[in-house]
C-alpha cells in the first residue's frame, strides 16, 4: 500500500532541482528499490524473520531503534488517555445512571455531546491557548522541561493537558456505555431482588449492577485502541509529543518504508496484546466464561 | 534473534521511564518545525539539516550580508590575482587557517578535504547530489594546510559550492576507516569543528549541543544550543507567546499576523536567491505555445500576490535571479497585470472565448497547477493564480500531491504547472536549466549561454553570459517567477548578533549574545 503513491525515499530524499534524475535512480539501486515490490517484499520478510527490522532512510539507523524511541512516550500517553477515560467516563456513567436529578442528566449529556463533538486538533488548541498561553498553567508542548530536571511531577506535568485532551472523547463515549448500561439492568431481577432485601436503588446498582455492566466495557476497551493510537497521532502533533503517531505521519509522508512498516507491526502488536489482555479480563471479572 | 528481542525491550524500558535532564544556563533555544534525519554532511538536502549542521561544522568559505565571501577554515579566499585560482579556472590552491581542530582536539586538515571529495563522489554512497564536486579529477595535498584541486576544466562554481550551506569537511581520521559511511552512527552522533558540538539527540524532541571551547575564533557566548522540535503552528504558537524560544526558523507566512502581535519578538526577512515560481511544462501541446504562457504572467496581479498571500517581503519580477543577486538582470521583458493582454494573446494563439471559458477546435483551454498538498500558505497563492487564469478564461484545475510526489511528478513530464520555489547560488550552477530542467526549456541558444558561463573565468563576462541568459528566459517565459523568496524568521528582541545571509541563518552563531 506505502508503495502505491507516486514517489520513494529517493525522491523526499532529493527533493531538490539539484538533484539529478541519474542521482536519484542511483540512490534507489544503492537501495534496493528498483528492485520489483515483491522482491523487496520478500527481502524485508527475510530479513523480518531474523530480526531485522530494515533501516530508516531518514534517520539512518536501525527501523526498531527510530520505532522504540517512539513506544514510550505514546505508552504514557495512551495509558493516560485510557485511565481519564475510564476513571472519568465510569464516575459519570455511574452518576447519570443512579441519579433520577434532570438537572444531572442535562449535564452529563451535554458533556457527552461536546465531548464526542469537538475534534482533538480544536480542543488541543484552545486547551494550549487558554491553559498555556494565557494562564501558563501547563507547558507548551513536550514531554519534559528542556533545561530542567528530570522528575516524575515534571512528567505528570507535561503529560496532563495531552492526556485530558485525547481522553476526553472516550470519556463522552463510555459515560455513555456505563449509563445506558445501569439503565437497562435497573429493573432486572438480580437488582430488584437486592433492592428487596433492603438495599436502596443506588447500593443496588452499584453492588449489583455495574459489574455486569463494566463487562462489555472490556470488550469496547480493547477494540477501542487502533481508534486511541490513530487519535494519537493528531494529539501529538498539537502538543509536540514524540510519539507513535508523529513518526508513522513522518515516515508516510517521508516513503521510510522500514519505519512505516515498523510501527505497524508494534501497533499491530499492541492491539493483539490488548486483547488478549481484555479476553483474560473477561475470564477474570465474569465467573461464568473462566469456568467454561 | 533474541539479541534483538533483548535489545527492544531494554530500549523500550528506557524509552518509558526516560524523561531528558538537560542544564539550562545561557542557553539558546531555536525552534524547528521539523526534524533533521541525520546531521552527517552531505547526505541530506533537507535545508533544516544544513542548519543544524551549521552549530557542528565550518565550511571551507561563507558569504556575508553583502554576499562576499568570507575564509573560515580556507585561511583566505582564493583569486587570480592572489594565485589561489589558475588563471585558466581548473586548479584552485586552497590554504586552510591555522588553529581549527575537530571536536576531539585533531587539527583540521588538508587530508580532511580530500577525504570530503571522496566521500561525496563516491558512486556507492546516497549522496543526492555531486554538483561541482564531481568535477574534480584530483586532490593533492602537499602539507597538511594546503589542497591542490584541479578539474578537468575551467570551473568557476568551486566557491560557490564550497560555502553553501551543507557544502562542509569530514573528519578524514574518523571515518576513513568507516566501512558503511551511508548507515554510519555518525549520522545521528557527529563529530564536527564549528563551534558547538551535539550532546544530545532526544528523537522526535530536541537536540541539545554544547560550546567547544576550543573553537578557532573563540568560544561561542552561548554555553549551549537546543533545537526544539516543534511541529504545530498551534504549539509554535504557544512557545512564542510564553517566550520560550529566542529563533524560529521556516516560518509560515500565514502566521505574520501573530508574530507581528508579539511584544518581544521581530521578524527578519532576508533577501535570498530563491524565487517562489510556477513551472510550466514547455512540451505540453498548450503551454508549448509562448503566447500562451506569456499570457498567463499577464493575466496574473502578482504585486497583490506578493502583499497580500506572499507577506508583502518582496517586489515581483520578470528577472529569474532575483534584484539581490549580483548577476541579476534589470531589463529584462515585463509583464505587468493587465487582463486585456492576457485576453489578446489567447485569442492569437487561438484559444477564443466559449462561454466561461476558452476553446480552440472544439477542445477546452483547461491548466492543471501542481500544489504540495499540506501548507495553507501555498494553497491560498494557487488559488489566487486559478482565480486570475479563470478571469481571461483558462480553466486552472488544482492538483495537491505530496511532497514525496512532487519530484518524480514534474520529473517525469506529468504536469501542466506547478508551484513551489526554487533559487541559484551565489554562483549559479544552473541546475535547474542544464541539469533536471523539469520546466523541458528547449531554447538551445540560451542554454548554450549557460554552459559558457560554466567555463568563463572572468566574473563581468559571467555577469553579461547570465544578464543575456534571463533576458531570453524573461522573453520565453518558460517559467513564471512570481516573487523572490526571502529567509525569514523570528527573532527574540534582545538576541544580539542574528545576521542570517542569503545562504545561512547560523553561521556566525558563535557571536552571538542576549
Amino acid at each position: 500500500m506505502v508503495h502505491l503513491p507516486k514517489g520513494g525515499p529517493a525522491d523526499v530524499y532529493a527533493a531538490d532541482p539539484s538533484a539529478t534524475p541519474e542521482a536519484i535512480e542511483r540512490m534507489k539501486e544503492i537501495w534496493g528499490l528498483d528492485q520489483p515490490l515483491h522482491v523487496q517484499y520478500g527481502r524485508w520478510v527475510t530479513r523480518l524473520v531474523q530480526g531485522d527490522w530494515g533501516r530508516s532512510y531518514v534517520e539512518r539507523r536501525e527501523a526498531i531503534e527510530v520505532v522504540a524511541d517512539r513506544i514510550g512516550p505514546t505508552l504514557r500517553l495512551t495509558g493516560a488517555a485510557l485511565l481519564v477515560g475510564l476513571v472519568a467516563g465510569v464516575g459519570l456513567g455511574v452518576l447519570a445512571g443512579v441519579s433520577r436529578s434532570p438537572g444531572v442528566q442535562h449535564a452529563v449529556r451535554v458533556v457527552a455531546v461536546l465531548g464526542m463533538s469537538v475534534p482533538t486538533f480544536w480542543s488541543g488548541a484552545i486547551v494550549l491557548l487558554v491553559f498555556s498561553s494565557y494562564l501558563r498553567w501547563i507547558p507548551a508542548g513536550g514531554v519534559g522541561t528542556i533545561g530542567g530536571d528530570a522528575n516524575l511531577l515534571d512528567a505528570l506535568w507535561h503529560l496532563a493537558a495531552p492526556a485530558l485532551v485525547l481522553g476526553s472523547v472516550y470519556v463522552a463515549q463510555w459515560m455513555r456505555y456505563v449509563q445506558a448500561g445501569l439503565e437497562s439492568v435497573a429493573d432486572d431481577d438480580y437488582v430488584r431482588t437486592a433492592r428487596a432485601k433492603g438495599l436502596n436503588r443506588t447500593r443496588a446498582l452499584l453492588r449489583h449492577g455495574l459489574p455486569n455492566v463494566l463487562l462489555p466495557l472490556v470488550t469496547v476497551l480493547g477494540l477501542e485502541l487502533p481508534r486511541l493510537l490513530s487519535g494519537a497521532m493528531v494529539t501529538e502533533v498539537v502538543f509536540s509529543w514524540p510519539g507513535i503517531g508523529r513518526l508513522l505521519h513522518g515516515s508516510l509522508v517521508a516513503r521510510d518504508y522500514p519505519v512505516v512498516l515498523g510501527t505497524l507491526i508494534v501497533a499491530g502488536m499492541a492491539v493483539l496484546i490488548v486483547n488478549l489482555i481484555t479476553d483474560l479480563l473477561y475470564g477474570v471479572l465474569d465467573p461464568r466464561v473462566r469456568y467454561a | 534473534m533474541r539479541n534483538a528481542r533483548r535489545s527492544l525491550a531494554r530500549l523500550l524500558v528506557a524509552s518509558v521511564l526516560t524523561v531528558a535532564p538537560m542544564a539550562a544556563a545561557q542557553t539558546l533555544t531555536i525552534l524547528f518545525p521539523q526534524e533533521p534525519g541525520s546531521l552527517f554532511p552531505h547526505f541530506d538536502l533537507l535545508s533544516l539539516a544544513h542548519e543544524a549542521q551549521d552549530l557542528l561544522f565550518d565550511r571551507l568559505f561563507a558569504v556575508d550580508e553583502q554576499g562576499a565571501y568570507l575564509p573560515v577554515l580556507a585561511a583566505e579566499v582564493p583569486t587570480v590575482a592572489n594565485g589561489g585560482i589558475s588563471a585558466d579556472g581548473r586548479v584552485y590552491t586552497i590554504r586552510l587557517r591555522e588553529g581549527p581542530t575537530w571536536h576531539d582536539g585533531t587539527p583540521v586538515t588538508s587530508a580532511d578535504l580530500a577525504f570530503t571529495w571522496r566521500v561525496i563522489t563516491d558512486p556507492n554512497l546516497p549522496i543526492p547530489t555531486r554538483t561541482v564536486w564531481q568535477d574534480i579529477v584530483s586532490i593533492d595535498t602537499p602539507d597538511a594546510r594546503t589542497a591542490v584541486v584541479t578539474f578537468g576544466d575551467t570551473n568557476v562554481s568551486f566557491l560557490g559550492a564550497a560555502s553553501f550551506a551543507g557544502a562542509f569537511l569530514l573528519p578524514s581520521h574518523l571515518l576513513q576507516d568507516v566501512d558503511d559511511l551511508a548507515n554510519a552512527p555518525f549520522h545521528r552522533a557527529p563529530v564536527g569543528n564549528g563551534a558547538f558540538r551535539l550532546v544530545e539527540w532526544q528523537a522526535g524532541s530536541f537536540l541539545r549541543f554544547e560550546r567547544h571551547d576550543a573553537y578557532w575564533d573563540g568560544a561561542a557566548h552561548f554555553e549551549a544550543v537546543v533545537i526544539r522540535i516543534v511541529p504545530g503552528s498551534e504549539a509554535q504558537r504557544t512557545v512564542l507567546s510564553r517566550g520560550e524560544a529566542d529563533l524560529v526558523l521556516q516560518v509560515a507566512l500565514t502566521e505574520l499576523p501573530f508574530v507581528d502581535g508579539l511584544d518581544a519578538y521581530r521578524r527578519i526577512s532576508v533577501p535570498t536567491f530563491a524565487n517562489w515560481q510556477l513551472w510550466l511544462n514547455n512540451e505540453d501541446p498548450v503551454l508549448a505555445d509562448a503566447r500562451v504562457r506569456r499570457a498567463l504572467v499577464h493575466a496574473i496581479d502578482r504585486e497583490t500576490i506578493a502583499d497580500a498571500l506572499l507577506g508583502g517581503l518582496s517586489r515581483p519580477d520578470d528577472a529569474i535571479l532575483p534584484v539581490s543577486h549580483w548577476a541579476h538582470a534589470d531589463d529584462v521583458s515585463r509583464y505587468p497585470y493587465d487582463a486585456a493582454a492576457a485576453e489578446r494573446l489567447l485569442d492569437e494563439a487561438g484559444w477564443v472565448r466559449a462561454g466561461a471559458g476558452r476553446a480552440r477546435d472544439g477542445q477546452p483551454l483547461v491548466v492543471e497547477l501542481i500544489n504540495i498538498a499540506g501548507q495553507a500558505d501555498r494553497l491560498q497563492v494557487v488559488q489566487a493564480v486559478q482565480a486570475y487564469w479563470r478571469a481571461v478564461g483558462v480553466q486552472a484545475e488544482i492538483r495537491e500531491v505530496d511532497a514525496a510526489s512532487f519530484v518524480p511528478t514534474l520529473s517525469g513530464g506529468d504536469f501542466q504547472s506547478a508551484y513551489g520555489f526554487f533559487g541559484e547560488g551565489q554562483e549559479p550552477v544552473w541546475n535547474l536549466w542544464l541539469g533536471t530542467n523539469w520546466q523541458r526549456y528547449g531554447n538551445q541558444e540560451a542554454l548554450g549561454l549557460l554552459r559558457a558561463y560554466g567555463v568563463t573565468v572572468e566574473r563581468e563576462a559571467r555577469r553579461e553570459l547570465a544578464v543575456a541568459f534571463q533576458r531570453q528566459v524573461a522573453e520565453d517565459v518558460p517559467v513564471i517567477v512570481l516573487a523572490p523568496r526571502p529567509l525569514l524568521a523570528v527573532v527574540r528582541a534582545d538576541l544580539q548578533g542574528y545576521a542570517p545571509t542569503t545562504t545561512s541563518s547560523l553561521w556566525n552563531v558563535h557571536t552571538w549574545n542576549r
